[in-house]
């Protein structure tokens, strides 16, 4: 009798708040999603509508460009023209949502193309949201003048990318690296500038001596790097609108590399060695304020500035093994970051702040890696023989970085990957290319 | 409408109260019930005999254990000797055999100027869709028959598809073509996911595996409400779906309500189309919208708003909201399946979009 007794007070306990959820439900239907998918965004492009007959030649390529720049991010899929039910014949004309909503396109990008005769080009896009029957943000154009047709089309897809994801974008960039040419024990290595897909590349330098680890100014205009001209390293900063160049003036006598800019364009931190001894020290770009951050008998370099000039992320061995530390700007009390097994190098510090890339070695392999810069949440992103030398893309999105084959016939080339560790691809770039650096968006 | 509650509540009570005060009508002098088993006497023999074991089966000559093979040694690349720091070069007075010409500066292309924004178009509205006839659901079919053993093996299976960026049906050479065409496989673009596995993390010969810090720091929690600072796009265009007509006002829900069941089958079908982008901003926002169906289980026009977001900016809250938008009108097709008898249940929806469990940790 009493087992009875127990079990119907467990049943009415049990059924108590099911009269309780009775009385709830008065309201709406409460559903909460936490599984999604992971999978690129379907977007079309119809051919950019020529609206003179010189921008013929230009409207094609254009919609071409800013298709290669979404689907290159991995975060978009365009569906192929032939696949599109409508054919745009107006820029004006109205959309018809369910022609792109019967092809899955998520995203639709119109435009118009015209050219005078005085080489001005006008390129002006809209985008749509097809599920939501509506369009993103307004209308927008650009003008210039034909030879920089490309551009046009970086900035239209860095427009459609921001409106899309509520990020900057990132393709209107350049990337300064080294060109490789030569066997690999007699390299001939020169700097070079391109587009950030790989197009454009032209020579900053020339290939009479080893040159080593350039770095964009932050506002794209100067580069530092560092040459063996003299037969031992010293940098040097080069504007990029000239090709003109000078020495910073340090020490002559000490050896100078591993250059950066710090935010503000000015100052330059850089690694010094003299004496056996490796520090990193601070200046103006010239010359001026000369100051040591780092004074301990092991080897420091590779420094980076966080986004707001505050504080320095680089590497140390100074606890017996290479690993990264976090300093104020102006030297003091190191914290490590870094306590993974392995080695870390090369630090870079995201233009989001939030996150440190670096390069790691362990168990015979190269990694490329991100952690916060609190050294916390340590994601590996590539695996390989030898990855090396990250760089961040202007939106803190995309990281590129040098990939070197095994063996004697092994040629470094420059492969980007996404922060999330997908997306890994080649940059194409004839020859062999290493140390990227990426700029910042070009104004 | 508060009978059924009334009812529940009050058998509920009685239901308590019987249990706890049950023993009060019971009298304690009420002899226990008593179970008797009959049983019988055996012999020492007649116990024995049932107690034998029986035989064992007769065990044959076993074949030997073949060895395991030998492990193969680990074949793990051989790092480039004092070659991960090239900023650590030491000088290096050897000159390039080979000068090449000095560089002219760099033709960088004009940067384009952006002009005034043309003026947005008079949209003329799209010719109505005729809207889709619902076809009756199919009878129920013959009970499916039981897998049989096949007396012959099986086919190969096709081989997989190559990945590429555009789907390509697999082309084969016709002999009796007068230019056959050349063999191409099949290529398809990669299959959506609900993880991401970076090349670290994939499995090769040798173990990258790196610690992972225990705790990851806490992030300020952040509530917004967009109704108080509508600054983007998306959040304008949410407010304004907000402002347009409301749907038909609805009567409070009556009978019972969803199963579980039917509510996973719901947030499974928009969970389907809701597309995260893990390493963006927008995948530390938590967006709640609200919405009204139609009978057929269709989203009513410009009911869908956003009620509430937290833990991102603006730009990054606006960029939840359509993602979870998307997702809503995009797998409704010809409407959600859910029971039309329970329709006062569904009619308003508040669903949560909540990216926690997937983003990159």
């Amino acid at each position: 009798m009493k087992t009875i007794q127990v079990l119907g007070l467990v049943l009415a306990l049990i059924g108590l708040p099911s009269a309780t959820f009775a009385q709830q439900s008065s309201g709406p239907l409460r559903i909460e999603i936490t599984d999604g998918v992971i999978e690129p965004l379907p977007f079309a492009v119809p051919d950019f509508v020529a609206q003179t007959p010189a921008a013929q030649e230009f409207a094609q390529s254009i919609s071409a460009v800013i298709a290669s720049d979404l689907a290159a991010t991995g975060l978009f899929r365009e569906i192929p023209k032939d696949a599109h039910i409508a054919r745009p014949t107006s820029f004006d004309s109205p959309v018809q949502y369910s022609d792109w909503k019967a092809i899955n396109a998520q995203a639709l990008i119109k435009g118009a193309v015209s050219a005078g005769a005085d080489g001005k080009l006008v390129v002006k896009f809209r985008v749509f949201d097809v599920f939501a029957d509506a369009q993103l943000g307004d209308g927008l154009q650009f003008g210039g003048s034909t030879g920089s047709w490309r551009r046009m089309a970086h900035k239209v897809a860095d427009a459609v990318y921001s409106r899309i994801t509520g990020e900057g974008g990132y393709f209107d960039s350049r990337v300064v690296f080294v060109s490789e040419s030569g066997p690999k024990n007699s390299r001939l290595k020169r700097l070079a500038i391109m587009d950030y897909d790989g197009a454009n590349v032209q020579f900053l330098t020339d290939s009479s001596s080893i040159v080593l680890a350039p770095r964009f100014s932050p506002t794209g205009d100067r580069v530092l790097y560092t040459s063996y001209e003299t037969g031992f390293p010293r940098i040097y900063v080069l504007d990029v609108g000239t090709v003109k160049r000078r020495a910073l003036d340090v020490q002559a006598e000490a050896m100078t590399f591993a250059p950066r800019f710090g935010p503000d364009g000015r100052t330059v931190v850089f690694s010094l060695s003299q004496g056996g001894n490796t520090d990193i020290y601070k200046m103006d770009i010239d010359g001026r304020d000369a100051q040591r951050l780092t004074s301990t008998p092991s080897i420091e370099t590779a420094p980076s500035f966080s986004p707001d000039g505050a504080r320095i992320v680089f590497e140390s061995d100074r606890s017996g093994t290479q690993q990264l530390y976090v300093m104020g700007a102006n030297g003091g009390e190191a914290t490590r970051i870094s306590f993974g097994k392995g080695r870390y190098g090369t630090p870079v510090w995201s233009p989001r702040g939030d996150l440190v890339a670096f390069t790691k070695q362990a168990n015979g392999r190269f990694h490329i890696g991100v952690m916060r810069s609190d050294g916390s949440e340590e994601r590996l992103l590539t695996a390989s023989f030898l990855d090396e030398g990250p760089t961040w893309s202007p939106n803190g999105r995309v990281i590129m970085f040098t990939r070197e084959t095994q063996g004697a016939s092994g040629i470094p080339a420059l492969y980007s990957v996404d922060i999330s560790g997908r997306n890994l691809r080649r940059v194409p770039i004839d020859g062999g290319a290493s140390d990227p650096a990426w700029s910042p968006l070009l104004k | 409408m508060n009978t059924g509650t009334y009812i529940s509540g009050g058998a509920h009570a009685a239901l308590i109260a019987w249990a706890l005060l049950g023993g009060f009508f019971l009298s304690a002098d009420d002899p226990l019930p008593v179970r008797t088993t009959e049983v019988s006497l055996l012999t020492s023999a007649e116990f024995a005999a049932l107690s034998l074991p029986s035989a064992a089966p007769a065990v044959s000559d076993a074949e030997p254990v073949p060895a395991l093979p030998d492990p193969e040694p680990d074949t793990a690349p051989t790092p480039p000797a004092n070659d991960d720091n090239p900023e650590r070069e030491q000088p290096d007075t050897v000159r390039p055999p080979v000068a090449e010409a000095t560089p002219t500066p760099p033709e960088s292309a004009p940067a384009p100027e952006p002009v005034n924004p043309p003026q947005p178009p008079v949209l003329t509205t799209p010719p109505v869709q005729d809207e889709p006839t619902p076809s009756p659901d199919q009878e129920a079919g013959a009970p499916t028959p039981a897998p049989r053993v096949a007396p012959e093996a099986a086919a190969r299976p096709e081989p997989d598809t190559v990945v590429a960026d555009t789907v390509n049906p697999e082309v084969s050479p016709d002999a009796s073509a007068e230019n056959p065409a050349e063999e191409k496989p099949a290529t398809a673009p990669e299959e959506a996911a609900t993880e991401i596995v970076t090349e670290a993390e994939k499995p090769t010969t040798v173990m990258a595996a790196s610690r992972r810090p225990v705790t990851r720091p806490a992030r300020p929690p952040a509530t917004q409400t967009p109704a108080a600072k509508p600054q983007s796009d998306a959040i304008a265009a949410a407010l304004a779906a907000a402002a347009a007509p409301t749907p038909p006002p609805r009567s409070a829900p009556s009978g019972p309500p969803l199963t579980g069941g039917e509510k996973d089958g719901f947030r499974i079908a928009v969970s389907t189309c809701w597309n995260v982008d893990v390493g963006s901003r927008a995948a530390n926002v938590t967006v709640t919208v609200g919405f009204s169906l139609d009978k057929g289980g269709k989203v009513v026009g410009g009911s869908l708003r956003m009620l509430s977001a937290k833990g991102g900016d603006d730009a990054a809250i606006g960029t939840a909201f359509g993602a979870a938008r998307r997702a809503i009108l995009r797998c409704q097709s010809s409407g959600y399946k859910l029971p039309s008898d329970k329709y006062s249940q569904w009619q308003d929806i508040e669903m949560t979009f909540n990216p926690d469990g997937m983003r990159m940790k």
